[in-house]
């Protein structure tokens, strides 16, 4: 049976992701840390993007660049730099695309074969978190542009 | 009325605006918002005796909407990457084999 995947807002600046895996630390963490092996589900079918290029240098200071898109002449890219790399227990990096990406951590944490992974997301401020979740609006446009079509039905 | 600073104007439309605005009955808008609203299409808001309609979500039922959407692509991933640790795990576990050979 799989484990779930839980998210929450643990406080106003911050997200909290948390999800087992069944296997040990080392085999999660590698993972998340080669670029071959990242690429194969950072971009899963069924959220309908695609993994365009996926570069990751994990080491202290080593940057990554993922580029998504349904097209390659309009890719759609996610960059910034590790902060913090121990092997098999934690990961941290910035998020750059803008002044407000949160810095990411994840920490792996083994127990019984198992490994418990929780990613945190600090945002700089909480009008940062609040704008990230409001940017969803984004991500609901058919949902007004078929309102817009009702409205211009009525008038 | 002052026409141009009435702070009236410039708030979100109500029932009796859009009835207006649509050529429509008062009932039948009331009808139409009500269907919107609970589609989570529109938030309605009593101001004194006026109904005020906006487009979107509440606040705190867009934040949970937001974090559901997050946590279904996280979700994604993570199937897709118990495949990636269920697939090292067995070529570990042959490597060792060979090792011991």
């Amino acid at each position: 049976m799989k484990d779930r995947t839980t998210v929450e807002r643990k406080s106003e600046r911050e997200l909290v992701v948390t999800r087992t895996f069944n296997g040990p630390a080392r085999i999660v963490f590698e993972a998340w840390t080669k670029p071959e092996l990242l690429k194969r589900w950072w971009a899963p079918k069924s959220t309908g993007v695609s993994l365009l290029s996926c570069e990751a240098d994990v080491r202290v200071g080593g940057r990554y660049r993922f580029e998504f898109g349904h097209e390659a002449s309009k890719p759609m890219a996610f960059f910034g730099r590790y902060i913090e790399v121990t092997p098999h227990s934690r990961l941290v990096w910035t998020n750059d695309e803008s002044d407000d990406g949160a810095v990411t951590s994840v920490t792996f944490e083994e127990k019984g074969g198992k490994t418990l992974l929780v990613m945190h997301e600090l945002y700089p401020s909480k009008e940062a978190l609040d704008g990230a979740i409001a940017g969803m609006e984004g991500g609901m446009p058919e949902m007004f542009a078929q309102l817009d079509e009702l409205l211009v039905t009525w008038a | 009325m002052k026409a141009a600073g009435n702070p009236a104007r410039a708030r979100d439309p109500s029932i009796t605006d859009l009835a207006e605005k649509f050529h429509m009955t008062l009932t039948g808008m009331k009808k139409h918002v009500g269907v919107l609203e609970q589609a989570g299409l529109v938030t309605t808001e009593k101001v004194g005796r006026v109904r005020t309609c906006k487009l979107g979500l509440r606040r705190l039922e867009e934040e949970a909407a937001w974090i559901e959407r997050y946590r279904q692509l996280w979700d994604a991933r993570f199937d897709e990457l118990d495949k990636v640790v269920e697939e090292l795990k067995r070529k570990k576990k042959v490597d060792g084999r060979k090792k011991r050979e």
